[in-house]
């Protein structure tokens, strides 16, 4: 769509109000990351929920590589533009950063920039982004069928699933980039319908953070988000901008754990969900996911000192896969949200035996 | 309406529902032979409605559009095949098929051509009461049984069929509180 | 006035009413969610723009005609059911049987909706497009019933006859249930709120994850607009249309729509997802058997009763 280049100015000037940024967080960079979201949210720029929703991305801490760079690299290329790459690398910067996206996404050439052609993408699923573009199962073919899909890629095999349905095989990543997702985690899961069939760990490091407990709050109201609660989550969040020290005051804790557990639709859906029996993981791992909510928005988090943790993310990917196989998409992404908050432990302990002491003891 | 328009209303719709319905056969896509087949039938409810037949009509292009975003469910569940563009052949036995659809044609065509049409139509409709008279008559409370029979059949169909019976999901004596499901429903029985 | 200008009239009235009511929910809600009044008012407006200024995209492997028909025709169905209502004037279709036009026309929505999930060749929006179908499955029945009530107690399917019927008392108040159900049936259609798990966030967007630029303005504006669209059909089947003293009856119908409108805005995020695994055992549990106990109650106190 050729726009001539005042009506072009015109609209980016009238878009300034409401660009949609991606924040990618690299391993151990995620106060960054919420500072970041924080600053977004006080100009009034909401988040995007996919790249093709992203006008801005923003890569949070130092320079990316391996697979969370070919991420990021996939990622840009389903931008459709104006769009704009950023990094974020030290705390100082950040008012500056955006004001200087914002004047390139207003400068931005739609000739300099051309959109790369939908060529698909001859690899397996291993090394793609966090938007797979369908089916890449590379099995047998039925019949008498071309091998040839649409757009080149073959079509995806069937097998039988958990409800004894004969169903195609997906191969979805849930990988670095992906919105309310542990960076440091990536999963490869195996998808019939939207039940999942089997999950493959692809990467799983241990972060080091400085305030678990702003952690922990960040990963109540990405839950909370996750299920559809957006008025609960901002408040968590604005609990969360205020144990960082963004602004001055912030929700009672007590009030709002209490606001949480008597939230009767928000029992309803996360009741039954992930549930984890309590041996061979941290005690706070146990129960379901309306469990471990409870313990995220724990008004004792408020009283403690920030102290180094580690984000045992090892721990949490021994027990995914039998965890979650035979699970749905939704139930995936609730489980692995509510756990990886409470997969903080104390840095001195990490080295010893994390499973005994984890941080929070007091939930 | 104007006599002219009238008919070439008519046959656009004709044409539509036609053409749309040969495409169901020929195109590569069975999303794409779906949605054909709905613009056919939409198009035939057009026609109805054209008639003066309007509940009839607009019931008609509801049901089938509805029935074919069904179908795209069933065609993922037992189909284990995507609804995706691939060169794909949806005929079989096009001999057999071609000389009954024929052979049909003939025989609707000349039933059209030779029944004995009123001349003047009556202006009056037809009121949906006289006509449930007319056809049902004494047979009224029959016909209205008949219905809920039917629903109880299919829904008694459906639990025999069931892969999963009240004993797998209520324990052998039927204590269980709650139904052990793969995936729980929202009422929590 | 002659017939070809009221029925130029009642065409643009449709439209401006359906175009301004989608701009000012988008802008309630903004106002809602933004960081200040000002900032929310002008979403709409800013959105637009980004999205115009957007190139499009496609997936590889995408239906590009399936996908781009989906985004079209869900900013086409709210025109379709609102051409029966009468927004003061007679409607643009004044049907015998509107009801079910405007059942029709939500029932259309089924088809867009899963077109725009499975055009764009991508998982997460796959699933939402059945994740969607799997909701309606749940709800549509529900409504199919609640809106026949009104038309049991009017004794018609036209929605003038309806409204007009509605003079003495509105039906919400001796058939709050199947308000209510048709209110559920309302956000089902729009993808709205709690019963929108097939745009979710788990899902990186659902249905609307792949989509950019124009054909994303067209599919968001389409979700306004049947949200707008169903919400002054409600209020002309259940609250009495433009019936009120003082305000002519043009200005009390879209006071009526308007409230119907903020609550469902309000709404939007204050609830959870109800995820179709969920919801489905609600649909045919409870609101299926709540519209059809409303039938029945309707039905005893028209045919013995006497009322209308």
């Amino acid at each position: 769509m050729g726009l001539s280049a005042t009506v072009d100015r015109l609209l980016g000037r009238l878009a300034l109000g409401r660009l949609h940024v991606l924040p990618v967080e690299v391993p151990g960079a995620g106060e960054l990351r919420m500072r970041l979201e924080h600053a977004c949210r006080v100009r009034g720029w909401p988040l995007a929920t996919s790249p093709a929703d992203a006008d801005l991305l923003v890569v949070c801490g130092s320079e990316p590589h391996g697979d969370l760079a070919a991420a990021l690299d996939r990622v840009w290329q389903a931008m459709p533009g104006p769009r704009v790459r950023g990094t974020l690398s030290a705390v100082p910067e950040l008012p500056g950063v955006l004001d200087e996206l914002a004047a390139d996404y207003l400068a931005w050439n739609r000739a300099e920039d051309p959109l790369p052609s939908a060529e698909p993408d001859q690899h397996g699923g291993h090394d793609m982004g966090d938007h797979d573009m369908g089916d890449m199962d590379m099995g047998d073919h039925m019949g008498d069928m071309d091998m040839g899909g649409p757009g080149g890629i073959a079509l995806a095999s069937g097998a039988d699933d958990r409800d004894g349905l004969e169903m195609d095989v997906l191969h979805l990543p849930l990988g670095p980039a992906l919105p309310d997702w542990p960076a440091g985690l990536s999963l490869l899961l195996t998808l019939q319908g939207d039940v999942v069939a089997a999950v493959e760990v692809t990467a799983a490091q241990r972060i080091p953070v400085h305030d678990p407990f702003a952690y922990r709050l960040d990963w109540a109201a990405r839950l909370l988000q996750l299920t559809g609660a957006g008025a609960l989550a901002d408040r968590v969040l604005a609990a969360r901008d205020h144990r960082l020290g963004l602004t001055g005051s912030g929700p009672d804790p007590v009030d709002l754990r209490r606001r949480i557990a008597r939230s009767w639709p928000l029992k309803r859906a996360l009741r039954g969900v992930g549930p984890v029996d309590a041996v061979d993981v941290p005690v706070e791992w146990g129960g379901d996911c309306y469990d471990r909510l409870l313990r995220l928005v724990d008004p004792g988090n408020d009283r403690t000192a920030p102290g180094p943790a580690v984000q045992d993310l090892p721990a949490l990917a021994e027990l995914l896969p039998g965890l979650l196989t035979g699970s749905e998409l939704a139930d995936v992404r609730l489980t692995v949200a509510s756990l990886a908050g409470l997969a903080f432990i104390a840095a001195e302990t990490s080295a010893g035996s994390p499973v005994d002491h984890p941080v929070g003891a007091a939930g | 309406m104007n006599v002219v328009v009238f008919i070439i209303v008519f046959l656009v719709l004709a044409l539509v529902a036609v053409v749309s319905g040969a495409l169901v056969f020929v195109i590569d896509s069975m999303a794409r032979a779906t949605y054909a087949l709905a613009i056919s039938f939409v198009a035939v409810g057009g026609a109805l409605v054209l008639f003066g037949l309007t509940y009839p009509g607009v019931i008609t292009i509801l049901m089938m559009i509805m029935e074919m975003a069904i179908m795209a469910v069933f065609m993922i569940m037992f189909m284990g095949m995507n609804p995706a563009l691939i060169p794909m052949s949806m005929v079989h036995g096009q001999r057999p098929a071609l000389v009954a659809s024929a052979g049909l044609f003939v025989l609707l065509v000349v039933g059209i051509l030779l029944a004995p049409w009123p001349q003047h139509p009556h202006a009056a409709p037809a009121r949906a009461r006289q006509l449930g008279q007319a056809l049902m008559g004494d047979k009224m409370l029959v016909m209205m049984t008949i219905s809920p029979v039917m629903f109880a059949t299919i829904v008694a169909g459906v639990v025999l069929a069931s892969h999963r019976t009240r004993y797998d999901r209520f324990g052998d004596d039927l204590d269980r509180r709650v139904a052990s499901d793969p995936q729980p429903g929202g009422v929590g029985r | 006035m002659t017939d070809a200008a009221s029925a130029v009239l009642s065409v643009v009235l449709t439209v401006v009413v359906l175009g301004v009511g989608g701009l000012c929910a988008a802008a309630f809600g903004g106002v809602l969610a933004g960081p200040s009044v000002r900032h929310g008012l002008t979403l709409p407006l800013a959105e637009t723009a980004r999205l115009l200024r957007q190139r499009r995209r496609s997936a590889p492997g995408a239906d590009l005609l399936l996908w781009r028909i989906a985004g079209a025709g869900l900013v086409l169905v709210p025109l379709l059911m609102l051409a029966v209502v009468p927004l003061g004037p007679p409607p643009v279709l004044d049907s015998a049987v509107g009801v079910v036009w405007f059942n029709t026309a939500d029932v259309a929505v089924w088809a867009l909706v899963w077109l725009l999930g499975w055009g764009a060749n991508a998982t997460f929006a796959l699933v939402g497009a059945f994740r969607f179908l799997a909701s309606a499955l749940a709800y549509e029945l529900p409504l199919m019933f609640a809106l026949t009530a009104p038309a049991v107690a009017a004794h018609s399917l036209r929605v003038t006859d309806i409204v007009a019927a509605q003079a003495g008392l509105p039906y919400v108040v001796w058939m709050p249930l199947a308000f209510v159900v048709l209110l559920v049936g309302v956000a089902g259609f729009s993808v709205w709120g709690s019963l929108g798990p097939a745009a979710g966030p788990d899902l990186a967007g659902g249905v609307l994850g792949e989509l950019s630029g124009p054909d994303r303005w067209l599919a968001l504006t389409g979700r306004y607009l049947l949200l707008v669209a169903g919400s002054v059909f409600t209020a002309a089947l259940f609250l009495g249309g433009g019936a009120g003293p003082l305000l002519p009856s043009w200005c009390w119908l879209l006071v009526k729509s308007a409230v119907l409108v903020a609550a469902l805005v309000v709404l939007r995020n204050r609830l959870v997802l109800l995820r179709p695994d969920r919801f489905m055992e609600i649909g045919w549990l409870i609101l299926l058997p709540a519209a059809l106990l409303q039938l029945l109650v309707v039905s005893l106190l028209v045919t013995v009763g006497g009322w209308s």
